[in-house]
């Protein structure tokens, strides 16, 4: 298991700079010309002459490619050109930020979701069924720019329970986790309840049924184990859109993420910020696949890979 | 049974997470009291402003956008700002006089004096601050702005004299820029590159303390040099989207609100608890057309496209009233602003006699470029201009671009035919916008406009220094441009702004700045 591990470890660089290639060339690539962004609508060409050579700008395509991931070997992110700052700086604020809040929303939407899902198995076609799949269908369809603007006018302005400005403590975190976790908390649900539906149709469940096993052993105990493997899939592609999808939900709530951060620097055209923001989240993405392939293992102990 | 169990658990559950997010109900908004995380007393006075951007530094000699500039303008200063009647008045400059030649500015400077850092302002401070915006070193992006100073002379502790290459008109109005805002040498020796980060100006206010991404604290400065902030703190938390500043102005959580969209204007007049704050600004927003594409050289269809745009309704209709009908290119609250200009009145059937005189009597099918999120509503009108267009037989599709691509293809013009733009007045005089936009080959000339003779005009108005003469030539420079209807322009933006109806002394300025040293809370 281990040496499968490292393996995987090891071939997350050449991924990686295949995606900072990809992403170095799409961003370079892009219309919009990042010296008259920072220069503004009154730059003279004088001004833009002076930015592209600050900046590097006037170096051929490959020379900057080459100067931008010698530097990140060295463990330079580069200096972001819409705020002079090193780029290393937001994203080691940002990043934490993005990876709480979506993993609040993950844990809400895998143990809600799965919970869901196991009740609407169980009780196939009931009316409790069709209510969560109602609600999953909604969930599904609302967009969490809308959700987010609900919540926060109910439990923010209405009620006054949630602040919105401020100490950006647990509580802060509560809105914005609910926000995103419900397209998520819907997949989920509807996921897990095939999941189960199918696995609860094999004969080992009905020998279960037929040895006299409560219930709860054969949805808990049997039927739930087979269905992780799908469930624990799902719950990892969904941990990817979370953490770049939380973008729309950390401007709502103004919550300093990635995403924003990431979404930000691409309309500004500011390079550094754009690779590394992108960088971090597809090697976030890529860990999290990784641990994925290994809770596989320990779900199912007939899966090996060494 | 276990199934119910289960639900059980679930409802539970939903319980525990609404029960954990309740916190203490926040405090309805009374005198003194704060709901943002500082801690409040009866001495201190701490307010909360929530703005849409973050500012991108602290320097002034990089600031590039109004939102940072604003930022800016609450702890530096200039050696010269605008007064409220448009006058030109001496800030940490006590008087000044021209040499004959018009090319030499001597300025008497302010004594006791202090930046934020401690250190003394002084000559020696306005000839470090210039000459590093001006060094190539820097690499400032605004650093052409400057390129009219030749010399900086110290003449004494507080007497500087600055030449200049050539007799420059507009002088003075450049000085008022927020690029020109004095800096502490000793700041920026300390701090090298990181001077962004750790500003020294001599405001009233100064840098407590900057959370990149949430917000900037902002701390009164007791030596300042004049009347004493009474603001003690203001918190000034970045908020990108509308509503949720809206909704936090509204429950207290913030005091101002800085940029206030127009759809939702109407829900916070009703509000008892809430103040808007209104004021014309320097920004025009029109309808640019490409010259270098027929028919848009033709005068006549530019005449006609003026004539088929109903101005008026789209402030009232797009824009709740929020917006300031327009007269030539120039806010009419910009100094020597054309303001008694014929406006292009709406007129469907002049414009469609106009477009047969120039041989189009069925119309054209065109192209409306629009920017969209970039100025407000920016979307909304480019569609109510088609559609307004279409009824004199103008069919054109609209085409959106984000900001970076939209900037390539007005500046590129190889694509553009109509295009949404704004365009605001960094010195508060017309000059630069109108050299920048109007003359052949310039910076801003999207339209790809060239007149022979307003760019010479444009030069003689330049060098002129006598205040008399520039505004004659100034209003003749519009006067050209309007009746050779180069925009189709719409509207001048109002700048929204809204406060707890119990915060006091918010002022606002038609170039976007607004003043925070002052606020009060009843």
């Amino acid at each position: 298991m281990l040496k499968y591990i490292t393996k995987r470890i090891v071939t997350l660089i050449p991924i990686l700079v295949v995606v900072s290639l990809l992403t170095f060339l799409l961003v370079h690539f892009m219309p919009g010309d990042p010296a008259r962004i920072i220069g503004g609508e009154t730059a003279t060409q004088q001004d833009i002459d002076a930015i592209n050579k600050a900046y590097g700008f006037d170096k051929p395509i490959y020379k900057q490619y080459y100067n931008y991931i010698s530097n990140i070997f060295k463990g330079d992110l580069g200096t972001s050109i819409k705020t002079g700052r090193p780029v290393i700086n937001d994203i080691k604020i940002r990043f934490p930020n993005t990876l709480k809040l979506s993993l609040s929303a993950m844990v809400i939407a895998v143990v809600f979701g799965t919970l869901i899902g196991i009740v609407s198995a169980t009780k196939k076609y009931s009316f409790i069924d069709n209510i969560f799949m109602l609600f999953a269908l909604i969930g599904v369809s609302t967009p969490s720019f809308y959700l987010g603007l609900m919540l926060m006018l109910l439990f923010s302005v209405k009620l006054g329970w949630v602040p919105m400005l401020g100490d950006k403590g647990l509580i802060s975190l509560v809105l914005p986790a609910i926000a995103l976790s419900v397209r998520s908390l819907a997949t989920m649900a509807r996921m897990t309840r095939s999941s189960m539906i199918e696995v609860m149709s094999q004969d080992y469940i009905l020998s279960a049924n037929a040895q006299g096993f409560s219930e709860t052993k054969v949805v808990f105990g049997h039927a739930l184990k087979n269905a992780m493997i799908t469930i624990v899939t799902i719950a990892g592609l969904q941990f990817g859109y979370l953490l770049g999808g939380a973008v729309v939900t950390e401007k709502v709530f103004a919550y300093p993420g990635l995403g924003q951060l990431t979404v930000d620097a691409i309309r500004a055209r500011d390079f550094p910020t754009v690779q590394a923001g992108i960088l971090v989240i597809a090697t976030t993405f890529v860990l999290v696949n990784l641990l994925v392939d290994v809770l596989y293992a320990f779900i199912n102990p007939q899966i090996k890979y060494d | 049974m276990k199934t119910r169990k289960i639900t059980i658990a679930l409802i539970l559950g939903i319980m525990l997470i609404v029960g954990t997010s309740c916190g203490p109900k926040s405090i309805e908004p009374s005198d003194g009291n704060d709901n943002s995380g500082n801690s409040v007393s009866e001495e201190v006075k701490a307010f909360d402003i929530v703005m849409g951007t973050e500012p991108t530094t602290l320097d002034p000699q990089f600031v590039t956008d109004v939102n940072t500039a604003r930022s800016i303008m609450q702890i530096y200063e200039n050696l010269v700002s605008w007064d409220d009647d448009y006058n030109i008045v001496g800030d940490l400059a006590e008087s000044w006089t021209t040499s004959e030649d018009g090319l030499t500015w001597t300025f008497t400077l302010k004594q006791d004096v202090k930046f934020h850092d401690g250190t003394p302002f002084n000559a020696e401070a306005v000839k470090f601050t210039y000459e590093r915006f001006i060094d190539p070193a820097t690499a400032s992006p605004r650093a052409s702005q400057a390129d009219m100073i030749d010399n900086i002379e110290i003449l004494g502790e507080h007497e500087v004299a600055i030449t200049t290459k050539a007799p420059t008109g507009d002088f003075l109005a450049s000085m008022t820029s927020y690029n020109f805002c004095i800096i502490s040498p000793e700041a920026v020796k300390k701090h090298g590159k990181d001077y962004n980060i750790n500003p020294a100006g001599t405001g009233a206010l100064k840098l407590k303390e900057w959370n990149f991404g949430e917000s900037l604290v902002l701390e009164k400065f007791e030596d300042y040099w004049g009347e004493k902030a009474t603001t003690d703190i203001v918190k000034i938390s970045i908020v990108p989207e509308d509503a949720s500043r809206v909704m936090m102005l509204q429950s207290g959580d913030a005091d101002i609100a800085a940029g206030v969209p127009p759809i939702q204007m109407e829900k916070l007049q009703e509000d008892p608890n809430i103040n808007i704050i209104t004021e014309t600004g320097y920004r025009t927003i029109f309808m640019g057309m490409n010259f270098k594409h027929e028919p848009f050289d033709d005068l006549r269809v530019r005449q006609a496209i003026n004539h088929a745009i109903d101005k008026q309704s789209i402030i009232d209709n797009i824009l709740g009233g929020m917006a300031t009908a327009p007269v030539g290119v120039e806010s009419i609250v910009i100094s020597n602003a054309a303001t008694d200009l014929e406006p292009y009145e709406y007129n469907p059937e002049k414009a469609k006699k106009l477009l047969a005189e120039a041989g189009y009597p069925d119309g054209f099918k065109t192209t409306i470029h629009t920017p969209e999120g970039r100025y407000a509503m920016d979307r909304q009108i480019s569609e109510v201009v088609q559609a307004q267009l279409l009824e004199v037989g103008i069919d054109s599709e609209i085409i959106i671009l984000d900001w970076g691509a939209y900037q390539e293809a007005t500046t590129g013009g190889e694509t553009t035919n109509l295009f949404l733009l704004g365009k605001g007045s960094p010195t508060g005089d017309p000059y630069m916008t109108q050299q920048l936009s109007f003359t052949t080959g310039a910076g801003m000339n999207n339209s790809f406009y060239s007149n022979p003779t307003f760019d010479r005009l444009v030069d003689k108005i330049r060098v002129e220094v006598d205040q008399d003469k520039r505004a004659d030539m100034l209003y003749e420079a519009q006067k050209i441009i309007h009746e050779d209807a180069v925009y189709a322009v719409l509207y001048y933006e109002t700048q929204t702004m809204a406060t707890r109806s119990n915060v006091k002394g918010f002022e606002i300025y038609p170039n976007e700045m607004f003043k925070l040293w002052y606020l009060e809370r009843e």
